[in-house]
């Protein structure tokens, strides 16, 4: 059973021709569509149509807790505009506070945490957008 | 009766196609890489380069190999100095079939290491390779054992320093795995195992290169790499700094520069560095800043597991190696990552006849499932193996944390420091006062009308007996307890004292570090 679907990415029109094998999805071909103006990038097979991305509770760059511990003082609001580098937030762990410093400059999108919040590696605290 | 001048033409000639076709070095240049011959004359000391084997070339038949030339067999080998130090050179050359690997080419590399290793020339490997030159089949192969072999056979006799300037593929990320530093460059290079084809076709995951391959990704996450350059020329200025601090082999000692006398003046701006609060991390970039000779700090791995820090530096002229914990990053705990990268310095340092200072700042080994069950046994035991292991002097200055068998672990008395120091915020212990209270006192808390009062009475009164240097002072177990301001003073007479130390063991084949 073959199924085409259109996407729009970025302004350019794709028809993508999908076939369903026993529930599988598999890539048959992909072509620019009529109304595709300018050369298609180079035709990489497709997966599947791609669902749109989940919009993330905060757009942009996922800065991660860097250790388990307790979230000691939240320095930032959704909002404010920080620098690379800037201290956003201060953990405490093993006795000791540890700072979290934005790995990007842009804005804060979302915190993801509350003070006194136990958070483990890798836990995401903030976005920077 | 000159010689014939059809001789002298002749000669010239295949010198010219030794040294590569002038649209092939334009186009290197468009691209802004330098070739394997310009890589080698922008380290070595002008004039100083000798070549060996230019005129090798390979014996394949068949692939239409016949009609092909490869000057050198696709690899610059020879001797030069750097700084009036000899070194020994290797450089692929991307130019000639893709810098691949032949069986002249690994031999070249392979007796260029084995004589360095006669010479005791530290070898300075340049990798700009595309492979193993497969018409050559198992023959190439051979070649990567005979490289591999040398590489271990020179490891602690000679310092060898890898430069990833170019692909690194397969069994060739292996030799520069097998020597001490490797500096990669960014954009122009990736070094890998397999490659995002090979990992699509056998998982299905998706492995875009900079995950995995660059030189951000090896600083940073798989540790592979001790040193990104911007480009060749950073790359090269890299190696020349790096070799600045080295002996040129493990008969000789390193670089030091005595100076005629030694500054004992106290540094007032070093206690301004230790925050009032034990609890606020101390920033152990600015200790070693205040310790070292201005200009003569070189951080080793810098963006590879933060909460352990590496590198060499100049005491009063003495090189060292600084291994330090640094409590801004994950608390200055010791995690897996932290483990290899302290173990690696340390026995480079050893082998190399170079001092170590530890500065210590632990609050303990890094908690945590994820640990436990990546061996945080066994990684944190090459630390201690490393430690105990060495014969060169050891100076440990325990700054704050010293807790457990982290304090064991980081450079402590009974396991291998000539000398220890401790500032008054020491905290030497087995453990931090609630958790000792805790344990010390259960039946106590258990009993008490105010359970909590009464934690907090017998916290604060562990913490004032133990909390601090003087009991491990009392027990002979540091040297002495020092003012941060003395700091910088009484190491630098320590390595000075220190320096004649000889240390003889039993012979064995090989000791069995934790791997």
């Amino acid at each position: 059973m073959k199924k085409t679907l259109r996407i729009t990415l970025e302004g350019k029109s794709y028809d993508v021709e999908v076939e369903v094998l026993n529930g599988a999805v598999a890539p048959v071909s992909v072509a620019p569509a009529a109304v595709a103006p300018v050369a298609a990038p180079v035709a990489a097979p497709v997966a599947a149509p791609a669902a749109p991305a989940a919009a993330p509770a905060g757009a942009g760059t996922p800065v991660p807790s860097p250790m388990m511990g307790l979230v000691f003082k939240i320095k930032c609001k959704v909002g404010d505009k920080v620098e690379a580098n800037q201290e956003i937030m201060v953990l405490e762990a093993m006795k000791m506070e540890t700072p979290v410093p934005a790995p990007v400059a842009g804005t804060i999108t979302s915190i993801n945490v509350k003070e006194q919040d136990s958070v483990s590696e890798g836990q995401v605290l903030v976005t920077i957008g | 009766m000159a010689i014939q001048q059809e001789k002298l033409d002749d000669l010239n000639k295949r010198r010219q196609v030794i040294n590569g076709d002038t649209e092939k070095i334009a186009a290197r240049h468009a691209k802004g890489l330098m070739t394997a011959r310009e890589r080698i004359s922008g380290l070595v000391d002008s004039g100083s380069f000798q070549e060996f084997g230019a005129h090798v070339n390979h014996d394949v038949r068949g692939f239409g190999f016949e009609k092909k030339s490869l000057p050198g067999d696709g690899v610059v080998t020879g001797l030069g100095f750097v700084d009036g130090r000899p070194v020994s050179v290797i450089s692929q050359d991307f130019m000639v079939s893709g810098g691949s690997l032949g069986s002249k080419h690994a031999r070249k590399m392979a007796e260029t290491m084995n004589q360095a290793i006669e010479l005791g020339n530290p070898i300075i490997s340049m990798n700009d390779s595309g492979g193993a030159r497969i018409q050559e089949g198992v023959k190439s192969l051979a070649g990567y054992g005979q490289v591999f072999r040398a590489n271990v056979m020179a490891s602690g006799v000679v310092p060898q320093i890898a430069l990833i300037a170019g692909p690194c593929a397969g069994g060739a990320a292996y030799s520069p795995a097998l020597m001490d530093f490797c500096i990669q460059v960014k954009k122009q290079s990736n070094m890998f195992i397999c490659g995002p084809e090979v990992i699509k076709a056998a998982t299905g995951q998706e492995a875009p290169l900079d995950q995995f391959a660059t030189a951000e990704a090896h600083a940073a996450v798989s540790g592979n790499v001790h040193f990104v350059a911007e480009n060749d020329a950073d790359a090269l200025n890299i190696i020349k700094r790096l070799l600045s601090f080295l002996p040129s082999n493990n008969m000789q000692d390193p670089p030091h520069r005595f100076s005629e006398s030694l500054s004992l003046e106290p540094d007032a701006g070093m206690n301004e560095v230790v925050p009032a609060d034990a609890k606020t991390p101390l920033d152990t970039y600015q200790v070693i800043e205040r310790l070292v000779d201005p200009g003569e700090w070189f951080e080793v791995k810098r963006d590879f597991a933060k909460n352990m820090i590496t590198g060499f530096a100049r005491i009063d002229g003495i090189v060292v190696g600084i291994i330090a914990n640094q409590p801004k990053f994950k608390a200055g705990c010791i995690d897996i990552d932290a483990s290899d990268k302290a173990a690696e310095f340390i026995n480079f340092c050893n082998a190399f006849n170079i001092p170590i200072v530890t500065l210590q700042d632990v609050p303990g080994f890094m908690p945590g499932l994820a640990q436990e069950r990546g061996g945080i046994i066994r990684h944190g035991a090459k630390v201690l193996y490393a430690y105990a292991n060495c014969t060169v002097p050891l100076v440990t200055v325990i700054m704050r944390k010293a807790y457990g068998g982290a304090y064991i672990a980081m450079g402590s008395k009974d396991l291998c420091a000539d000398v220890v120091f401790a500032w008054p915020t020491a905290e030497i212990a087995v453990m931090g006062a609630e958790g000792a209270a805790k344990i010390i006192y259960k039946k106590e808390l258990k009993e008490a009308a105010d359970p909590q009062a009464k934690f907090k009475e017998l916290a604060d009164d562990y913490r004032n007996k133990f909390s601090n240097p003087y009991q491990a002072a009392e027990n002979d177990i540091i040297t002495d307890v020092i003012t941060p301001a003395e700091t910088r003073a009484r190491v630098a007479l320590s390595l000075r004292s220190l320096l004649t130390k000889r240390v003889s063991r039993p012979s064995k084949k090989n000791g069995l570090s934790p791997l």
